[in-house]
C-alpha cells in the first residue's frame, strides 16, 4: 500500500515537474526570440482576440501604448489604432493594459525609464498626478514643434488638461458630469430637470419626488468625491490653495477657509446630502452604478444619478427595459448665488511618457492627432457617447446626423452648455489626488451615517491636509 | 527535545543540510528577507512616490499611525473581519465535514459541492455577491425577506464582507477537516457506536479532539488569510462606508500601490505582523494545551 | 467490513439514508447558490439584467451571447493556462524547496539552525503588498518581466511551506530514522525514498493552499507581465469590467467562464487530494 502511494506521489510529483519545466523553458524561449516575428496569421488587431499584437515591422518606430480601457472600449481603440498604423509607414503603435488608472500610475512610477511605453492615457482628474509625476513630456513641447496644429479646443479642456494654457496631456474623449434623469418621473412630478441648476433645487426637486410618491428614491451618487469638487468649481471656488495647484503643488484643501464664504457653502452641500439620506430620498451611496442605480433608474424606483453623460450605455439598456424615457442634465452647482460660468472637463486624455526614445514619443504625438482628428472622433464619439472636443467635430455631417435624432437632443443641450462655457472651472492639479479625491467620498459616508457635518469636513480636511504635507515633504 | 536525541546521532560535520538549504535561502532572501529587512529599515524614515529613502524619521511614522483618528476603527475592524472569517469558517466547515464524515455512495457528490467555492477566485466572487446583496432587488433580502444595504451601511459591510470571506474559505478548510476526520480509527467509532454513543457523542467525544491538528491548522490557516485578505475587499467595499471595511492590510495596499506613502505601508505592515505574530502566539498555546494525541 | 455494515444500514434504513443523502445534496446547492446564480445571469442579456430584482433568477430568453462575446474578447483560455502553469510551478518548487528545508532544520545540527528557523518564521507573515515593488524592480533588473519564471520566482519558497513540512517532519518516528540509519541508507535516499512520500499528506495541503494564493493574485502579475499571451485570470476579470460602457452581463459570464474549468480541474483533482491526504498519513 505504502509502496503504491510512493509510486503514485513520485510520478504525479516527476509529471508536474515536468509540466513546470516545459512552461518555464517555453517561454524564456518565447521570449528570447521576440525580436523576430513568430508565425502569425492574425490581423494587426490581435490585441483583442487573445493574440500579442504582432511586432512592429523592422523598419517603423514601435510606438507602445498603455491604455486602461477594457472590453468595447479598448475594442474601439484598437480599430483606431489600426487606422494609424495603415494610415502612414513610419510608426507602429501597439496597446497594451496595465491595470486602472491608478494600478496604471503605480506600475508607471515603478517601471524602469528603458521598459516606459511612449503613451499612456488617464481621467482627467489625474492629470495633477502625471503633471508632477516626473516620467511625461508636457503635450505642449510637441504643439509649439508642429507648424501644422491649428486646433481651437474647448475653454474647459485647455484648463483641464493644461496650467496658464499650455497643455500637459492631450483629451482624447470628453465627458460632462451632470445627471441622468427618469423623464416618466420628472414629467409626472411636473419638474423641467432643466431648471435643476444648483444643489438647492436638486435638494427640493429630490423632496417634491419622493414626498408626492412620483419614486421611492430621487437621487443617487456614483461612488465617488468629484461630484461634490465639481459643483463647488461650477460655483466658482478652488477646493485647494496655490491657485487650485495651477501654480504649485497645493499645501492644504480650502474645504474648511471661510475668507470667502466656502466653507459655508461646503457645509451646506454636505449638510443637504445628508438630509436627503435621512430621510431615504438617497439611494444607497457606494452602491454599484451599473448593478444598483441604472436597473433602479429603468425600474422607476429612482429619479437621478450624479455622474457623468459616458454612461450612456447603460441608460439606454436600463430605459428600454423599463420602458421609460430619460436624459441628461449638466452639473449644478452648489447654490443658486454660484457663478455657474465653467463647467469642469470629465474624461480621458493622452500623456506622452519620457522613455527616453524621442522618435517614439514624436510617433505618439502623431498617433494623439490621428485619434483627435475629426473624422476619428465622429465615430468614437458616436461609439462611447464622448462629445466633441472642438467645433469642427460638432460640426461634421456625421456629428450632425447623430444630433438630430430625437432620443439624443439633450446632447445638443450638453454641446451649447459646453460652448459657452469659460475656462474658470478645472479639476484641482493634486500629485496624491487618491488620497485627495476618495477623502470627499468618505466625508459623505461619514455625514450620511451620522457624524454631524462640521466633524465630518474636518476630519476630512485633515485626512488631506496631511496627504499635501507629508507628499510636499517627501517630493518637493 | 525529540528533535535533539534525533540529530544526536550525527554530530559529523557534513554540507548536505546546507545544500539542501542553498536553493530556499537564496530565493527567501532575495525575495522576503530583504525586503522585509527594507520595511523596517524604511518604517523609520519618509520616502519619496517611488519608494525611496529620503530622510530619518525616527518613530514618527508610527506616531501619525497610532494617532491618527481612523487607526482605532481600522484596527478593530481587523480584528472583527479575522474573528467572524475564522469562526464563521470553522463553523460552516466544520458542520460540512461532520456530516460528510462518513463514506457512503454517492458521496463524492457533496464533497464536490461542499469543496466548490475554494475554485472561485474573488474576484468573480466579488461581482456575484455584489449582485446578490443589492440593496434594490437583491437576491439575498429577497430571500430573507429584509430590506439592508449589506455593502452600503456601515452597520452591515463588515458582516457582509466577512461573509463572502467565509463562503471564499470553507472549501479549503472543509477539505483539511474531512481528512482529519475521515482519518479517526473506524474501529473506534464502531466501538463507540455499539456502546450506544448517538451521532453528536461521537462527534464531540471521539472525532473532534483526535482530528485537532487538523482543526487547529484550519483555524491558523483562516487566522492568516483573513487577515490578509483584501480583494474582495477592495472590489466589494473598497474600505468604505467611512472606513468600516477598511482593514490594516486594505491600508498597507492602498499606501503602498495607490498613495505612494511607501513608509507609511512598511509601519503599518509591521505592525499587522505584530498581530498575526500575536494571533499565531496564542493559537500555538491553546493548540499544545488542547491537542490530543 | 465498514463497507458490510455500511450495506447493512443502508438495508435496514434506506428511506432515511436516502432522506439524508438528499439533505446534504440540497445543502451543497446552497452552498454553492452563487455560482448558479451567476451562470443563471451570465444567460441573460444586460438589458434582461437590468429588470432582475429578488427572486426572479431565471433567464427568460436564456443567450450565450455574454459567452461568446467574452471568448471573443478576452483570451480567457490562454489566461486560464498561464494561471494553471503558475500553480503547477509554484507548487512543485514549492514541494521541492520546502521539504529539502524543512529536512535539513529537523533531521541536521549544524550552525545557525535556529537563527535561520526562526527568521523563518518571523518574515513568514509579512504583506506582499509591501515587498512587491521592491520585487518588481528586482525581477526587472533580471529582464525577466513577462516571463512564467519571473511571474513565480518571488513564490517559489515561503515561510508557510519550511513551517507545514518542518510541522509533519518533527512526527515520524525516530526509530524510523535509526533502523534507515543502520541499514546503511543514506541522508538524502532517507528523504527521497521515506520521508517525502510519507509528507503525501501535508504536501497536499501545502499544495492546496499554494493554489489558492496563486489563483487569487492580481497585483503582481500585472506588474511583471505586459502581453496578452502572458496574463492571467485575475486580470482578464478586471478586463471585462470595462469601465462606463462595459456590461455586467459580460462579467458574470468571464467569472461563469473562469470557474468551469477550475471546477473541472477541481473535481478531477479532489478525489486524489483527498485519497492521497488520508491514505498517506501516519500519527505521531
Amino acid at each position: 500500500m505504502k509502496k503504491r502511494m510512493t509510486r503514485i506521489v513520485s510520478l504525479a510529483l516527476a509529471l508536474l515537474m515536468a509540466a513546470a519545466l516545459c512552461a518555464c523553458s517555453g517561454t524564456s524561449g518565447g521570449k528570447n526570440d521576440s525580436g523576430a516575428p513568430p508565425p502569425s496569421n492574425s490581423q494587426p488587431s490581435g490585441a483583442q482576440d487573445g493574440q500579442t499584437p504582432a511586432p512592429a515591422p523592422a523598419d517603423r518606430v514601435s510606438v507602445m501604448y498603455w491604455c486602461p480601457y477594457t472590453g468595447n472600449g479598448a475594442e474601439r481603440v484598437q480599430k483606431i489604432i489600426d487606422g494609424f498604423n495603415g494610415s502612414q509607414d513610419k510608426y507602429f503603435v501597439q496597446m497594451e493594459y496595465n491595470g486602472g488608472y491608478f494600478d496604471q500610475l503605480a506600475k508607471l512610477q515603478a517601471t524602469d525609464k528603458a521598459n516606459l511605453p511612449a503613451l499612456c492615457n488617464s481621467s482627467s482628474e489625474t492629470v495633477g498626478s502625471y503633471l508632477h509625476s516626473g516620467f511625461i513630456r508636457n503635450v505642449q513641447e510637441f504643439i509649439d514643434a508642429d507648424p501644422a496644429y491649428d486646433r481651437d479646443l474647448y475653454g474647459n479642456l485647455i484648463s483641464t488638461y493644461g496650467v496658464d494654457g499650455r497643455l500637459i496631456g492631450y483629451p482624447l474623449g470628453l465627458s460632462l458630469s451632470g445627471f441622468f434623469y427618469n423623464a416618466d418621473i420628472f414629467e409626472a412630478a411636473g419638474i423641467d430637470p432643466y431648471s435643476l441648476t444648483s444643489m438647492d433645487r436638486v435638494y427640493d426637486a429630490a423632496v417634491k419626488i419622493c414626498e408626492g410618491g412620483y419614486a421611492p428614491y430621487a437621487i443617487a451618487e456614483e461612488h465617488s468625491g468629484i461630484w461634490a469638487n465639481y459643483a463647488f468649481h461650477r460655483e466658482g471656488f478652488y477646493t485647494v490653495d496655490n491657485d487650485n495647484g495651477a501654480s504649485g503643488l497645493p499645501t492644504r484643501c480650502l474645504y474648511n477657509d471661510n475668507s470667502d464664504g466656502f466653507a459655508d457653502i461646503v457645509r451646506q452641500y454636505y449638510q443637504q446630502w445628508a438630509d436627503l439620506s435621512a430621510k431615504g430620498y438617497m439611494f444607497p451611496f457606494g452602491s454599484k452604478i451599473k448593478e444598483d442605480m441604472f436597473p433602479a433608474l429603468g425600474r422607476s424606483e429612482l429619479a437621478m444619478i450624479v455622474t457623468t453623460n459616458s454612461y450612456l450605455t447603460q441608460a439606454r439598456d436600463a430605459a428600454a427595459e423599463g420602458g421609460i424615457k430619460f436624459g441628461f442634465v449638466p452639473m449644478f452647482s452648489a447654490t443658486d448665488n454660484g457663478r455657474q460660468t465653467g463647467y469642469c472637463s470629465s474624461g480621458n486624455g493622452f500623456f506622452i511618457v519620457d522613455n527616453g526614445r524621442p522618435e517614439e514619443q514624436q510617433g505618439a504625438w502623431e498617433f494623439i492627432k490621428y485619434f483627435t482628428s475629426p473624422d476619428v472622433q465622429v465615430d468614437w464619439n458616436l461609439e462611447t457617447g464622448y462629445l466633441p472636443l472642438y467645433d469642427e467635430i460638432y460640426n461634421a455631417e456625421g456629428y450632425q446626423a447623430f444630433l438630430a435624432e430625437e432620443d439624443y437632443a439633450y446632447v445638443n443641450r450638453l454641446i451649447e452648455a459646453l460652448q459657452g462655457a469659460d475656462d474658470s472651472a478645472f479639476y484641482a492639479f493634486v500629485a496624491n489626488n487618491n488620497e485627495y479625491t476618495p477623502a470627499g467620498a468618505t466625508c459623505l459616508e461619514a455625514v450620511i451615517g451620522g457624524t454631524p457635518v462640521d466633524e465630518a469636513i474636518n476630519a476630512m480636511c485633515e485626512t488631506i491636509n496631511t496627504a499635501f504635507e507629508m507628499y510636499n515633504a517627501t517630493n518637493g | 527535545m525529540h528533535e535533539k536525541r534525533r540529530a544526536a546521532g550525527r554530530n559529523r560535520f557534513t554540507l548536505t543540510p546546507y545544500l539542501l538549504l542553498l536553493p530556499s535561502m537564496a530565493l527567501f532572501v532575495m525575495f522576503t528577507l530583504w525586503p522585509f529587512v527594507k520595511t523596517i529599515i524604511l518604517s523609520f524614515a519618509l520616502t519619496d512616490k517611488k519608494g525611496d529613502f529620503v530622510k530619518w524619521a525616527g518613530l514618527s511614522n508610527y506616531v501619525r499611525i497610532l494617532t491618527s483618528s481612523t487607526f482605532r476603527q481600522v484596527f478593530g475592524n481587523t480584528i472583527k473581519f479575522a474573528l467572524i472569517v475564522c469562526l464563521g469558517t470553522l463553523a460552516v466547515s466544520l458542520l460540512l465535514a461532520l456530516i460528510s464524515a462518513e463514506r457512503e455512495r454517492g458521496s463524492r457528490l457533496y464533497e464536490v459541492l461542499y469543496a466548490l467555492p475554494m475554485a472561485v477566485a474573488s474576484a468573480p466572487a466579488a461581482v456575484i455577491f455584489t449582485f446578490l446583496m443589492r440593496k434594490e432587488g437583491g437576491t439575498l433580502n429577497a430571500i430573507l425577506g429584509v430590506n439592508i444595504a449589506w455593502l452600503q451601511d456601515s452597520r452591515w459591510a463588515l458582516l457582509a464582507v466577512s461573509l463572502v470571506t467565509v463562503w471564499l474559505s470553507i472549501g479549503a478548510s472543509y477539505i483539511f477537516l474531512l481528512v482529519g476526520f475521515r482519518n479517526v480509527p473506524g474501529d473506534l467509532l464502531e466501538c463507540a457506536k455499539l456502546d450506544g454513543a448517538g451521532p453528536f457523542r461521537r462527534a464531540f467525544s471521539i472525532m473532534i479532539p483526535i482530528a485537532s491538528p487538523q482543526i487547529f491548522f484550519v483555524v491558523f490557516l483562516n487566522i492568516t488569510n483573513s487577515l490578509r485578505a483584501f480583494a474582495q475587499i477592495k472590489l466589494l467595499t473598497n474600505g468604505g462606508p467611512n472606513n468600516s471595511t477598511s482593514t490594516l492590510i486594505f491600508s498597507v495596499y492602498q499606501n503602498a500601490i495607490l498613495n505612494g506613502r511607501y513608509e507609511t505601508a512598511c509601519a503599518q505592515a509591521l505592525l499587522l505582523f505584530l498581530v498575526i505574530f500575536a494571533a499565531t502566539r496564542i493559537q500555538r498555546a491553546t493548540e499544545s494545551r488542547m491537542v490530543f494525541y | 467490513m465498514k463497507e458490510n455494515i455500511c450495506k447493512a444500514v443502508l438495508r435496514r434504513r434506506g428511506l432515511r439514508r436516502g432522506a439524508l443523502y438528499a439533505l446534504k445534496v440540497l445543502l451543497g446547492l446552497v452552498i454553492i447558490f452563487p455560482i448558479i446564480i451567476c451562470i443563471l445571469f451570465a444567460l441573460k442579456t444586460n438589458r434582461e439584467l437590468m429588470g432582475t430584482t429578488g427572486l426572479d433568477l431565471l433567464p427568460h430568453n436564456p443567450t450565450l451571447e455574454n459567452f461568446t462575446w467574452v471568448m471573443e474578447s478576452v483570451p480567457i483560455g490562454t489566461y486560464l493556462l498561464n494561471t494553471f502553469i503558475q500553480c503547477a510551478i509554484v507548487i512543485v518548487c514549492q514541494l521541492a524547496f520546502c521539504s529539502c528545508a524543512a529536512y535539513a532544520l529537523v533531521f541536521f545540527r549544524f550552525k545557525g539552525k535556529n537563527l535561520i528557523f526562526s527568521v523563518i518564521l518571523m518574515t513568514m507573515m509579512i504583506p506582499a503588498d509591501v515587498v512587491v515593488i521592491t520585487n518588481y524592480i528586482q525581477i526587472q533588473h533580471w529582464n525577466l518581466t513577462d516571463t512564467h519564471l519571473g511571474m513565480a520566482l518571488p513564490a517559489l519558497v515561503g515561510g508557510m511551506g519550511i513551517f507545514l513540512m518542518r510541522q509533519f517532519y518533527l512526527t515520524i518516528p525516530r526509530d524510523l530514522k535509526d533502523a534507515a540509519d543502520i541499514d546503511g541508507c543514506s541522508d538524502i535516499g532517507f528523504f527521497l525514498r521515506i520521508a517525502m512520500p510519507l509528507s503525501a499528506p501535508s504536501m497536499a495541503s501545502l499544495a492546496i493552499y499554494e493554489f489558492i494564493i496563486i489563483y487569487n493574485r492580481y497585483f503582481w502579475p500585472l506588474l511583471v507581465t505586459t502581453s496578452n499571451r502572458m496574463r492571467t485570470v485575475q486580470i482578464g476579470m478586471a478586463m471585462l469590467e470595462g469601465g462606463e460602457a462595459g456590461q455586467t452581463a459580460h462579467v458574470l459570464a468571464g467569472a461563469a467562464l473562469c470557474i468551469v474549468p477550475a471546477v473541472l480541474v477541481f473535481i478531477v483533482g479532489q478525489r486524489y487530494l483527498i485519497k492521497g491526504m488520508t491514505e498517506g498519513s501516519v500519527k505521531g
